[in-house]
């Protein structure tokens, strides 16, 4: 009985420690999870203005898209660049390139190109899209403002 | 207040018959607690298997972005690395479903499991779906080994660290709906849209089927009329808030276990997202919980609800210490 309540403290404690350690994660750096602790913050904002980082396509292989496809179309021409893990990277390219971190953009465009892109020749630009809620975002609605990041191209090689 | 103040008479436990029936009870919650820590050794082995076919994918990606518990994998190369860790974890897991008994068969599985995992997250991206189940096999390691006969001390240890696997996995729901309130507060503070408000989980519908670029069965349903998610959304963020209480009531495991799993598959159909790790996990914990009564019996779950269902102060009734039990 004794130690059945030392447990429940103990619990309750480590479940109080991990709510501070997460409250520092989230305040310092909402992605920088250490792997495998993990803030368990999901879907924790509700979201109101939608910032999007968007992949545009503007030529592939030589074809030139004019316009380039939307993203929810990417998956006609890039397959690979749909993935969860190919949109985390767009994003993160996007925030980088946003917060004119190099380093940040190196790495991003690394990943992206030689994961997502690789076997094509591409030329594509990170535009930023915001809107004024998500509503008109999934309805395809104008945003409030979009700019394009920056401007790249791949050599198609496989690296 | 009055909640806040009785939440320590509503967490204690209360034990019940004599030195018999708790050690019968402790025998019985023993077998129940054995057989799920094997089933859940052989649903490890089975969700290894799912990622093979990405071995070799995997083992020619041009590029790694690996976390630490695979960093090592830049040093000896990809093929190989790659190789090590699937091949490592396979082995494990295939042990670790004849031999789950055995604690450094336990330990293998969670570094083998730690590496794959690891591995699985080194693609740019660092999600979340499988970390329960990888806190769960760490956790694990901590059962006492039982290729013995068990004793009663040994049982004992056995079903606290179960419990507290059982713990930590509500925990995680309860930290979510944590986060949920705080961001609420926040966001009322900024004259934002919070989580209370109608039109909450439409919000996180639309924002997230346009990030995945993918469609749902219910979402577009949901964003044309968003009034309906709104009670659901709140219940939502209570029954995780209040998963935390649950794990320590019994009687509250298996009905809070299903809660979560139908949370899940409402999420799946709405956000076009799976949870396949975190519903097995739920219902080998929850819902397959040793401590949970037999039957369902909803008298019992009603007085075990977090704040409203505490039962009545034992007035004039002096504690009665738990009936000593003696070793067999």
């Amino acid at each position: 009985m004794r130690s059945y309540r030392r447990l429940q403290r103990v619990l309750l404690a480590i479940f109080a420690l991990q709510l501070g350690l997460a409250a520092v994660e989230v305040a310092v750096d909402r992605k920088g999870l250490v792997f495998p602790a993990t803030s368990w913050a999901l879907f924790e904002r509700v979201p109101n203005r939608l910032t999007l980082y968007a992949l545009r396509v503007r030529a592939i292989d030589g074809r030139g898209l004019d316009p380039p496809p939307e993203p929810r179309a990417l998956a006609t021409v890039l397959p690979e660049a749909t993935s969860p893990e190919a949109r985390a990277t767009i994003e993160a390219l996007g925030v980088a390139l946003a917060g004119a971190d190099a380093v940040a953009v190196a790495g991003a465009r690394r990943t992206l190109e030689a994961l997502y892109l690789a076997g094509h020749r591409v030329g594509y630009a990170i535009e930023e899209r915001i809107y004024p809620d998500p509503f008109v975002a999934w309805q395809g609605g104008p945003p409030l403002a979009a700019r394009t990041l920056g401007v790249f191209a791949t050599d198609g090689a496989r690296r | 207040m009055t909640a806040a103040f009785g939440l320590p008479r509503w967490l204690r436990l209360r034990p019940t018959g004599d030195a018999r029936t708790a050690c019968a009870r402790q025998r019985r919650h023993f077998a129940g607690a054995s057989l799920v820590v094997r089933v859940y050794y052989a649903a490890t082995l089975y969700l290894v298997a799912v990622q093979l076919p990405q071995w070799r994918p995997w083992s020619t990606a041009p590029l790694l972005v690996p976390p630490w518990p695979v960093a090592w994998i830049e040093v000896v190369g990809t093929g190989v690395g790659v190789n090590l860790v699937m091949g490592g974890t396979l082995l494990a897991t295939l042990v670790g479903a004849l031999a789950p008994e055995s604690r450094p068969v336990r330990l293998a599985v969670a570094l083998g499991l730690l590496e794959l995992v690891a591995l699985d997250y080194s693609f740019g991206r660092i999600g979340s779906g499988w970390t329960a189940w990888l806190w769960a096999a760490f956790l694990f390691t901590l059962l006492p080994d039982t290729r013995g006969a068990a004793g009663r001390a040994a049982r004992q240890r056995y079903l606290s660290v179960f419990w507290a696997a059982q713990v930590m996995l509500f925990g995680s729901f309860a930290l979510s709906g944590t986060w949920k309130l705080v961001f609420a507060a926040v966001q009322l503070g900024l004259g934002e849209v919070t989580a209370f408000a109608p039109s909450a989980l439409a919000r996180h519908v639309a924002q997230q089927l346009v990030y995945s670029g993918r469609d749902s069965l219910l979402g577009p349903t949901l964003i044309a009329h968003p009034l309906l998610g709104w009670l659901p959304f709140l219940a939502i963020v209570g029954l995780q808030l209040a998963a935390l209480p649950a794990a320590f009531q019994p009687a509250l495991h298996r009905l809070w276990a299903v809660a979560l799993i139908a949370f899940h598959l409402a999420t799946t159909l709405l956000l076009a997202m799976s949870f396949p790790r975190s519903i097995l996990l739920l219902a080998l914990l929850g819902a397959g919980s040793p401590f949970a009564p037999a039957a369902v019996r909803w008298a019992d779950v009603a007085r075990a609800l977090p704040l409203v269902g505490q039962r009545p102060p034992e007035r004039g009734a002096a504690p009665r210490a738990p009936a000593p039990i003696r070793r067999p």
